[in-house]
């Protein structure tokens, strides 16, 4: 005779069909519940099995879902037994068992498991029937009827919630999942249902899970503590377990999907370390400023006083044009930090670029380049240095990914904004022009690719690299409020992509700066007296030597206070303030107000170590009469002097 | 009894013992839900208690666990002590009949 299996969780009941169906010599199976059933079908084979409608771990109507779905069981005999068959339907349609007995005394149910026996025998296990054998022996209590339709609207609950719910036995084995854990994990149920919960982690997430278990039972019954991340799949997933206090063994886990999450706190954290790396690049760039102001300053001094055939004469030339590199260094870091000057026109992207590949295909003449612009390319706003120096630093970090030969492509065309598909950021709306620029070159890593806009980082030997070029790129490319996304691979090369607004919002309000044109000033005569405001005492020793020797008379002090009280005890011979913004205690703003409460008509020349944008820029706004950038040279500063005060007579 | 449902004696005999054995599992755990007047426990184990008993139509212990599960769905255990007590004397008599049947 053939194997029966009996699913109850009753002792009494598996006992009964046991001796009753033993005696008619069918060997009989039996499992407390649905988990030890899916064990027990691991390893036989029944041709008939006896599921109880309400069990724990795994309930009767899951437990056939399983089987008809279990590639050695789905042709079973399901025969589904109910105790709640009077109280409310039975659901046929979910279980499709082949027929249904309503639990109630022994001696009815004994004649409706024969008949069905019979049945399944006759019919060679395929007869179908879908009335509930036995109801006329019982009767319908509406008390059960309440507590079945308050469980029903607990599993429709359940099913409707977007994170994923789970049920785990003592043992760590899965007993119910809802629909959003099946959705998360990707299993389908009967994949899912008696699976070790910690097996359905890769090993390297496996310990974290344990642990936190561990953590979590060993909390004893106390408010669990904060979930634990881990990965799955490609998603990333938090979770929270909590015993079942009742029970004491099982627990429910807690699943939800913080991919989307996990995705934009990378996206803050990433901005928020290159912001903050910003303001200390420009403000490492403001204090070599100064010190530039005072090597470039003393050395023009000592230039002026020698002749041409001096034989140190030209080494101070050497130290002015070492000095001069510095400051493009320096001015790359402001850039960066998104401080630099902003000359804002109209650009032709597509001219620049040409110009610039010219003159960088010149120097490397091994690379085989291709362009293809977009002739109908819109035009934008923006810095036209600044963009010349982020498209040149593009290709020089191509060149120096393929140090002998290699490819580089490079397009421009316009896109909207939702054409635009990146994981690390969500462009604005609006209409953008992209250069892309693909080199065929050694390719990056995540790791460097991570960290290839910070400053100072580089993958160049010493002295090759200043890790500061595709810094000043990332921060050109903020500045203009666009984007910049980049593709690599080890051995696959890299591609840049950048997207720059069409109309942008750009930092501070572009002026044409006419301060550093370039043409010689006369040499200005002695024309009173200049307040020198500055905290740096090297500088206020430089530049009140350039002073004088422009023939002013100099009063310099290092505070605020103490420039409000000589400018009021000698008013009348000032012809021009230099005041330093960025000073402790009272800064230039504040001084610049008072002098302008004392004399609305005062001149003022700022200079500063950082640049025009911020507070410089809203200082001319509301009539401070000029701008310097420090580190300045003789013949910048006495143009600048000249420009405000007029030229020597 | 063994007649009634269908098997010898012995086998009847084994199907009285292991209700036994259950029904007085359930009801130390039944006493100590009433002690913590955790009525949603109460219900759930006397709901076990008389759906084993309806199958051996043990009426007794069969109305009086229906009762204690109806008034607990209510969350009223007043009446629980005295019902408990009426099925332990059930359970006893029963095990004094299985005694005179050896």
């Amino acid at each position: 005779m053939f194997e029966v299996l009996i699913v109850d969780n009753h002792p009494l009941i598996r006992e009964y069909i046991s001796t009753l169906l033993g005696k008619e010599g069918y060997t009989v199976l039996t499992a407390e519940d649905g988990l030890a059933a899916v064990d027990i079908l691991s390893e036989h084979h029944p041709k008939v099995i006896f599921v109880d409608l309400i069990m724990p771990n795994i309930d009767g109507q899951t437990l056939c879902r399983i089987v008809r779905r279990m590639p050695g069981h789905k042709d079973s005999f399901l025969v589904v037994l109910s105790a709640i068959a009077a109280e409310m339907s039975i659901p046929v349609k979910e279980c499709r068992a082949n027929a249904y007995i309503a639990k109630g005394p022994f001696k009815k149910m004994s004649v409706h498991i024969l008949d069905v026996m019979e049945l399944a025998k006759k019919s060679d296990f395929k007869a179908v029937e879908t009335e509930v054998r036995g109801l006329e022996d019982i009767h319908a209590r509406e008390i059960t009827k309440e507590l079945l339709q308050l469980k029903h609207h607990f599993e429709v609950v359940l099913a409707s919630m977007n994170e994923g719910i789970l049920e785990i036995n003592g043992e760590g084995r899965i007993v119910y999942v809802n629909g959003a854990a099946i959705g998360i994990i990707g299993r389908v149920e009967e994949k899912l249902l008696s699976t070790n919960f910690v097996d359905l982690f890769k090993e390297a997430f496996r310990h974290r899970v344990v642990s936190y278990l561990e953590e979590v039972r060993a909390a004893n019954g106390s408010p669990p503590s904060p979930g634990v991340e881990v990965q799955l799949g490609d998603k990333e997933l938090e979770l929270r377990v909590y015993p079942i206090r009742e029970d004491g063994q099982k627990s429910i886990v807690l699943l939800m999907d913080i991919t989307e999450r996990k995705r934009f706190e990378d996206q803050l954290r990433r901005s928020q370390r290159l912001e903050s790396i910003g303001t200390l690049a420009a403000g490492v760039a403001h204090d070599f400023n100064n010190l530039l102001t005072v090597i470039q300053g003393n050395t023009d001094i000592m230039a002026m006083d020698l002749q041409q055939t001096h034989p140190h004469y030209e080494r101070m030339q050497e130290i002015l044009r070492q000095v001069q590199s510095a400051k493009r260094l320096t001015g790359q870091l402001l850039g960066y930090a998104r401080k630099g000057r902003f000359v804002v026109r109209l650009l032709d992207f597509n001219q620049l670029i040409r110009e610039t590949v010219e003159t960088f295909g010149r120097t490397r003449k091994e690379i085989s380049i291709n362009v293809e612009l977009d002739p109908e390319l819109e035009i934008f706003e923006g810095d036209a240095g600044q963009i010349e120096q982020m498209i040149l630093n593009l290709l020089l970090n191509a060149g120096d990914a393929m140090p002998s030969q290699g490819a580089l492509d490079i397009q421009t065309r316009n896109v909207g904004h939702e054409e635009i598909s990146s994981e690390v950021f969500t462009p604005k709306e609006g209409k953008y022009v992209l250069i892309s620029v693909h080199d065929t070159g050694t390719g990056m890593d995540s790791g460097t690719r991570e960290r290839i806009f910070e400053p100072f980082f580089t993958t160049k030997e010493m002295g090759r690299g200043t890790g500061l070029g595709l810094a000043s790129v990332y921060g050109t490319v903020k500045g203009h409020g666009g984007y910049i996304d980049v593709e690599s691979e080890i051995g696959r090369g890299t591609t840049f992509r950048i997207y720059l607004p069409v109309k942008p919002a750009l930092l501070g309000e572009g002026r044409e700066d006419d301060l550093q044109k370039e043409q010689s000033a006369p040499e200005p005569a002695s024309r009173g007296t200049i307040l020198l405001v500055d905290d740096e005492q090297a500088v206020r020793k430089v530049a009140g030597e350039i002073l004088r020797k422009l023939h002013f008379d100099v009063l310099a002090v290092d505070t605020g206070e103490e420039a409000l009280q000589l400018f009021r005890e000698h008013r009348e011979d000032i012809v021009l303030v230099i005041l330093d913004i960025v000073m402790p205690a009272m800064g230039g703003s504040e001084v610049f107000r008072e002098l302008r409460g004392l004399d609305p008509k005062v001149k003022v020349l700022l200079c500063s170590g950082y640049s025009i944008q911020g507070e410089a820029d809203q200082l001319i706004g509301t009539g401070a009469s000029g701008f310097i950038q420090k580190p300045f040279s003789f013949r910048s500063l006495g143009r600048s002097i000249n420009d405000i005060v007029g030229p020597e007579a | 009894m063994a007649e009634e449902l269908g098997l010898e004696e012995n086998d009847a005999l084994r199907l009285v013992q292991i209700f036994i054995e259950t029904t007085e599992q359930d009801l130390l755990l039944l006493e100590r839900a009433f002690a913590d007047q955790d009525a949603d426990q109460v219900r759930k184990l006397a709901h076990h208690i008389k759906g084993a008993a309806s199958n051996l139509e043990l009426t007794a212990i069969t109305e009086a666990a229906l009762a204690i599960e109806e008034k607990a769905r209510s969350n009223l255990l007043e009446d629980t002590e005295s019902r408990i007590a009426a099925i332990r004397s059930g359970l006893d008599s029963m095990c004094t009949e299985m005694t005179s049947w050896d």
